[in-house]
């Protein structure tokens, strides 16, 4: 059944992306990483109310780091957003952030994370 | 059922498919550090299906497995004249030849403005069919282990036949296997064409999971765990690796006390459990018993 509804929905619901920068701060307790983040349309415009979970995985190692995804919250700044990531070790990491709201979408960005914090890497 | 949880499984049944597929080449006797190659191509060509060309989702994994198989088979051709390391080392060259091949290839079409497709160590992104088509997370995960179920069913009716029993025989003793008339070259060939079917199937399913895809994600780091899975798991039956897997992400994933030491933990209990039980904890002897339900 689940075969044959997939076969069947051809029709996307792709509507305008939504795009994403991040920067961590490591916080006082090991592999913690507080994290700000600037949503936007494909146009820089900031995106308000979106409602999404800031997940982790590592690139060299898919699928083996499990890392409990985070609720991020809204800031007073346009387009802000917050969140504090667990993680299990340094080096570069692909963070996920998975929307619920305004629509069901998913970014994915790459930071190298160390002792100091998370940057962008490529 | 909790998001967290949801990710774990999918993760779990992902890794089993891959597992199963360098399961299946320990069982006709051959050890591939490579097989996270053709997760690759089945994850780049099931993205390209989709993504690029809007293919439905079962149409590209489709597409995947066939890319993985013919890969599967045209490496075969050559690489089973070789046998133990030097085949072991065959695969893992051909799994890096195809790494830094992705590393290079730029293949990119303008999709609803937008411009998709491999970018070279950038990687894929926007494969998003199952975002695109409202798929749940809980939906896709009854999708990768419905999957998962009918490759075990079918994987337990093969042992079963003729074909399962003579790969057993060609994995005991190849030139024994021959020399009672078993094709054991022809065999080996056919499982490993398979066998890079089977981690494409993977490989398709992972990126429309991740929605992105780039070389990194095939070290040999991958290669080497889905070849450990079925050596912790056990020869035995198409249950091992998937225990293996289990073991390693679900288990030591539940206990997030050692889980920032898990490579450690998996490293040393390869090791354990290779000198204690060199064909895994659900091995053949142990298979056998419990088949027959002698002590």
């Amino acid at each position: 059944m689940i075969w044959l509804w997939l076969m069947l929905s051809s029709a996307a619901l792709g509507q305008t992306r939504l795009d994403a920068a991040i920067e961590c701060a490591a916080t006082a307790r090991l592999m913690v990483y507080d994290c700000a983040i600037a949503l936007a349309d494909r146009q820089g415009r900031p995106v308000d109310g979106a409602k999404f979970k800031l997940g982790a995985d590592m690139p060299s190692m898919p699928m083996a780091h499990n890392v409990r995804p985070v609720e991020a919250d809204s800031t007073d700044a346009p387009g802000r957003y917050r969140a504090r990531l667990e993680l299990e070790m340094e080096g570069e990491w692909a963070l996920r952030l998975e929307f619920s709201a305004p629509r069901r979408d998913v970014v994915v960005k790459r930071l190298i994370f160390d002792d100091k914090g998370g940057r962008e890497g490529r | 059922m909790d998001e967290f949880l949801i990710g774990v499984l999918s993760n779990i049944g992902l890794m089993s498919l891959l597992a199963l597929s360098a399961w299946l080449l320990l069982v006709v006797g051959e050890i591939s550090f490579g097989q996270q190659a053709f997760f690759a191509l089945g994850a780049y060509a099931a993205g390209i299906a989709t993504a690029l060309y809007g293919w439905p989702l079962p149409l590209g994994l489709f597409a995947g497995v066939v890319v993985g198989a013919l890969a599967g088979f045209a490496v075969a051709i050559p690489t089973m004249r070789l046998t133990g390391l030097a085949f072991a080392i065959a695969t893992l060259a051909f799994a890096e030849l195809m790494r830094l091949l992705l590393q290079l290839w730029v293949f990119q079409r303008e999709v609803d403005g937008e411009r998709l497709g491999p970018n070279a160590v950038e990687g894929f992104r926007g494969v998003r069919w199952v975002y695109d088509h409202d798929l749940s997370a809980l939906g896709y995960l009854g999708v990768i282990w419905g999957i998962v179920v009918v490759v075990l069913a079918a994987l337990f009716l093969c042992e079963r036949s003729r074909i399962g029993l003579a790969c057993r025989a060609v994995g005991a003793d190849a030139e024994l296997a021959e020399a009672q008339g078993l094709p054991a070259a022809r065999l080996k060939i056919l499982v490993a064409t398979v066998a890079g079917g089977l981690a494409a199937l993977g490989g398709g399913l992972y990126v429309h999971l991740a929605t992105y895809v780039e070389p990194q994600h095939f070290s040999i780091m991958l290669g080497v765990h889905a070849l450990a899975y079925g050596l912790i798991g056990g020869l035995g039956t198409a249950l091992g690796p998937i225990l293996g897997v289990v073991l390693d992400i679900g288990l030591l994933e539940a206990l997030q006390e050692i889980a920032r030491y898990r490579m450690i933990v998996f490293g040393g209990a390869v090791a354990v459990l290779l000198i204690l039980r060199p064909r895994g904890l659900l091995d053949e002897a142990l298979v056998r018993r419990l088949t027959r339900g002698k002590p």
